[in-house]
């Protein structure tokens, strides 16, 4: 079977296209990393979050994907109030305590999803729903709308940290830490528009994929895993090294799926973490430095 | 932080940690506890239980209590486990502490491996209305009755159904398993290990991860399968996912087989209802059957689960229902709250049409390790919109559709 | 010359005379209190004494690597897992003792201990990266035991009843649990006690606080966090042990869930790091917060709701961890 080209590469396509919104997902967590500092455990329930907007859109009659921009605008000042209250004071903590706490919003994130929605199986279809047949080649349209989504917002946020003057900023605050201050740039105010900016996207992603899965509240796990492998992959901080990192996880998935079995898949996944982790710690675009 | 407020919080703390300990109970009532998920990952099922559970406790209440014990009510204490295994242990020492003499309850295998513990310990019965992995009756306990079959136990009964189903024009020469990973995949896998080679037929065992939203890995191997047969053994999140990616893909195979999320009210939501026509499955209880003895039973079963619930009875609630029924006549026939003779009881009673029995086989009897022995699935079809039973043949309302290509 | 003590703030500081009485004092209550406590409660809060001392033990030993080498390990329950699976599996298909399963846990667990740190920390593997690192081990391990049948797959092994048992097959009413845990909490408080004041603590503390500054001193970095790592792998073990003989199974989901690989670091982190009281007294806030968020059953989630804002809460209020906080306050209102 394997020697069937046309499996073959819908093998690759599939893994390419989960990659390319786990590398999403990756972007944003390798700023939020890099930037803040922060350990982010809670990073999972900003999908979720994002799949239930999805769902709430369904459930009020319209296409998911319309739940963009009113939830990018809603969340956008939710975050920036969670950063204000909460985030900023727990980045200068030590990475244990971050832990804890992230690991708390994950939880009461999670928890407060379950109170509205209960634990029942959703679905949020969308007019992209469906097949599409290239030759043999079976490809998932609201796949490909989120690969090519995701994209997009991958790279443009890459470009807006390269050219843009908040985005300058970020790197600046993500490089040098308080001496950035000393030529003016508001600290604060650049890491809260890191983390809400990551925190938004992030939310999208979850959006672009509900139409693709099944939405239960544990979908935060399966992605903070990923996530973290993805980073370490791409060097924590970088944000085009977290979006190859996204990809070759989501084509080592795809690979493995297929020819060890989709229930080892997790496995293979760490195992090429550690790999990369012995082999290459400061990933793939990192210099060989202690970290 | 003022040092002193630690104290007062720890202070506050602990006198609300004894206060828990202080439990109140009415007089002249038999104390079941539920131990159970009502909230956390599997509380869709916690939920089915509970109402089986509840129902079942409405109508006896109602229908003169506990007889032998001069018409004492039963008075059914609920306590969530979170679907978390601590939890259930927890719960369950507290269900005790508070004066049970008897735990119900339990969809979750894990948490029911950690309740039947505790129960043993105690020497107070514990019925499993929801659970059924085969470990939860494999430890050598004398407490624990589990309701439900283990998963690979109906291996005869799918060998002879198969061949049943395949009498038509479509040969079977490959069956395809699609299963999670975890343990009621597994087992389930071990029928068909077993049912293959007796039948003489190609087996392809194709395991996924549990909670997989992207299955289009499976999808891409299974168009380029061939088999006549695809069973699918997953969780209701998964199978929705299966049944949407398989009927987009454009699969379609003689025989396929979506285990027990078939009659979901999420499921038939999720899954279109042109997607999932000729689909098979599994039901452990379906009002329309025919249980000689009971013929009424079943229909009522369910009517009266609608009227105080407003849905239809949810997979496993008959299930626990039967659990609850079969409880009250051990405590009938034992006459007594004390706990050996209610599991005495529990061990030596059939439960049957005569006593109200509404399940798809003959009677409701432990063995010697709590296992419910007679205890089947019925398989399903979905034809034409509507689910009709077709196995096991005294059961069935309709025969099977096994469609070539 | 500097003895540990003084260098690492984290340790117990030498105390004068009558501090020393007191905290002698105290222990010897808290002791006597413990073996005690059972007969005044009920079923119920046994086992929550249960949980307490689980969640003590298991975290004082991953306090070893965690808080005294200073190295934010998330494989933990891999090892905690290789106990519970060494003992569980000798038991049930060569019927020895769960003591001898319980050794032979030990020595498993320090060999891939040693193994899984000989290369990590040869290749350098520090903060974020050595907890990603040891999270995929221990993902790994959860797979493989779940698709291996000779591990008993994703249904575990369940562990047979043998009623009348000798002790030695560790079968026992709850209470008895609650001992083995409390015993196992006090040996691993010693040995923390002992870590803190010797050599090793003092060296491991320098690794902990500036790794380069330490090899400048002449130490040697790798040589010591694997001895930690080793000897917390090694403490982890029984733990596994006796807790698959308190539920009677093993099971891959539940011994290597995300929950016990991350719920093992709180007690530890809440209750101070590096300390020989912080994953005791952690261990009780986290057992108590639990158990009361779980009364609060107003709609489902609810419970986990308040479970998730306490444990935002508490960083922000307790940074440090409580043992420090009540040991500095003790300080003060000495002076």
């Amino acid at each position: 079977m394997l020697t069937d080209p046309a499996y073959l590469t819908e093998i690759l396509i599939n893994g390419l296209l989960a990659g390319g919104v786990y590398a999403l997902i990756a972007v944003t967590m390798t700023v939020v990393f890099g930037v803040l500092k922060l350990f982010n455990f809670a990073h999972g329930a900003f999908v979720t979050v994002g799949l239930y907007c999805a769902v709430l859109a369904t459930s009020l009659g319209y296409d998911p994907y319309l739940a963009i921009v009113p939830a990018a605008l809603v969340m956008s000042a939710m975050l920036w109030l969670l950063y204000v209250l909460l985030i900023d004071r727990i980045i200068s903590r030590p990475t244990l305590t971050q832990v804890i706490f992230t690991i708390g919003l994950l939880t009461a994130a999670d928890a407060l999803i379950e109170m509205i929605w209960r634990t029942d199986p959703r679905v949020a279809p969308s007019i992209t729903s469906g097949a599409l047949f290239i030759g043999d080649i079976l490809v998932s349209k609201p796949r490909l709308v989120a690969f090519l989504a995701a994209a997009l917002i991958g790279f443009g946020f890459w470009a807006f940290l390269k050219w843009s003057w908040w985005g300058l900023a970020i790197r600046a605050v993500a490089q040098h830490g308080q001496a950035a201050q000393l030529i003016a740039i508001p600290r604060r105010a650049t890491l809260a528009l890191a983390f809400v900016l990551s925190g938004v996207a992030t939310i999208v992603a979850g959006i672009l994929m509900a139409p693709a899965i099944t939405v239960t509240p544990s979908a935060s796990y399966v992605y903070l895993g990923i996530a973290f492998g993805a980073v370490v992959i791409g060097t924590k901080g970088n944000v085009l090294g977290a979006m190859l990192g996204g990809i070759i996880v989501g084509l080592t998935e795809a690979l493995t799926i297929a020819l060890v079995g989709d229930e080892w898949k997790d496995a293979f996944v760490f195992a090429l973490v550690l790999v990369f982790l012995l082999v290459r710690p400061e990933g793939l675009f990192g210099r060989p430095a202690n970290v | 932080m003022k040092p002193k407020f630690v104290l007062a919080a720890t202070g506050w703390l602990l006198a609300a940690s004894a206060a828990m300990t202080v439990t109140s109970r009415a007089e002249d009532t038999i104390r079941i506890a539920n131990v159970d998920s009502l909230s956390g990952a599997i509380s869709a099922l916690g939920t089915d239980v509970y109402r089986g559970l509840h129902l079942a406790v409405d109508q006896i209440n109602a229908n003169g209590g506990v007889k032998s014990l001069g018409g004492a009510k039963i008075e059914l204490v609920d306590y969530d486990n979170q679907s978390k295994v601590e939890l259930a242990q927890s719960m369950t020492e507290k269900a005790i502490a508070d004066g049970a003499v008897a735990i119900i309850g339990n969809s979750s295998s894990a948490a029911a491996l950690a309740s039947t513990t505790v129960a043993e310990r105690a020497r107070i019965p514990i019925v499993i209305s929801g659970g059924s992995a085969e470990q939860i009756v494999q430890r050598g306990y004398r407490y624990t009755f589990k309701i439900n079959p283990n998963p690979n136990s109906i291996d005869k009964d799918t060998e002879a159904s198969l061949e049943n189903f395949f009498s038509g024009d479509v040969v079977l020469k490959k069956l395809i398993h699609v299963h999670e990973d975890g343990a009621w995949g597994q087992d389930v896998n071990h029928i068909y290990e077993t049912v293959a080679p007796a039948m003489k037929i190609g087996l392809e065992e194709v395991p996924y991860k549990f909670g997989t939203s992207d299955m289009s890995g499976l999808i891409s191997r299974l168009r380029r399968t061939d088999g006549q047969a695809l069973v699918f053994t997953g969780y209701l999140p998964d199978a929705i996912t299966f049944s949407n990616a398989y009927g987009q893909a454009g699969l379609r195979f003689p025989y396929m087989h979506v285990g027990i999320s078939l009659t979901d009210g999420n499921y038939t939501k999720a899954v279109s209802a042109q997607a999932r026509d000729n689909f098979f499955g599994y039901q452990y209880f379906n009002p329309d059957i025919v249980v000689k003895g009971n013929e009424k039973g079943p229909r009522a079963f369910a009517d009266a689960y609608k009227a105080k619930f407003g849905v239809d009875p949810g997979f496993i609630s008959a299930n626990a229902w039967t659990s609850m029924m079969v409880l009250h006549k051990a405590l009938e026939t034992a006459a007594s709250t004390e706990p050996q003779k209610i599991r005495d009881a529990l061990a030596a009673n059939t439960f049957g049409p005569a006593d109200g029995h509404i399940m798809p086989y003959p009677e409701v009897k432990f063995d010697a390790t709590g296992l419910n022995v007679n205890a089947n699935l019925m398989t399903i079809q979905q034809q034409d919109g509507k689910i009709v039973v077709v196995w096991p043949l005294e059961y069935a309302t309709g025969k099977a559709r096994v469609i070539a290509n | 010359m500097y003895s540990a003590s003084d260098v690492s703030a984290a340790s117990v500081a030498p105390p004068a005379p009558r501090r020393r009485a007191l905290l002698v004092i105290g222990l010897v209550a808290f002791v006597a209190g413990a073996v005690v406590a059972p007969q005044l409660l009920d079923r119920h809060g046994v086992a929550i004494l249960v949980s307490i001392f689980f969640w003590a033990s298991f975290s004082s030993s991953w306090n070893i690597i965690g808080g005294y080498a200073g190295q934010f390990s998330l494989g933990h329950a891999a090892f905690f897992a290789v106990g519970a699976y060494a003992s569980a599996w000798t038991y049930r298909y060569l019927g020895l003792s769960p003591l001898v399963g319980l050794a032979l846990g030990v020595l498993v667990a320090g060999l891939a201990a040693a193994a899984l740190g000989a290369i990590v920390f040869r290749y350098k593997l520090l903060g974020t990266y050595f907890a990603i690192g040891t999270l995929a081990f221990s993902e790994i391990l959860r797979v493989t035991l779940g698709n291996v049948s000779w591990f008993g797959g994703s249904g575990g092994i369940p562990i047979p009843l043998a009623p009348e048992a000798p002790w030695t097959l560790l079968q026992f009413q709850p209470v008895g649990y609650y001992y083995l845990f409390l015993a196992l909490t006090l040996a691993y408080m010693l040995l923390c006690w002992w870590i803190g004041r010797s050599r090793f603590g003092f060296q491991l503390a320098v690794v902990r606080d500036n790794e380069d500054v330490a090899e400048t001193l002449g130490v040697r970095p790798e040589s010591l966090k694997l001895r930690a790592f080793v000897l917390s792998a090694m403490t982890a073990a029984p733990v596994g042990t006796i807790y698959a003989q308190y539920v009677m199974f093993v099971e891959p989901q539940t011994f290597l869930s995300f929950s016990m690989v991350i719920q093992v670091v709180i007690p530890a982190v809440i209750g101070g790091l590096g300390t020989v009281f912080g994953p005791v007294l952690g261990a009780a806030l986290l057992t108590l917060v639990i158990e009361l968020t779980s009364e609060l059953a107003v709609r489902p989630g609810f419970s986990l709701f308040a479970y998730g804002c306490a444990l935002m809460v508490f960083p922000l209020l307790v940074p440090s961890g409580i043992w420090p906080l009540i040991r500095d306050f003790v300080a003060r209102r000495g002076r």
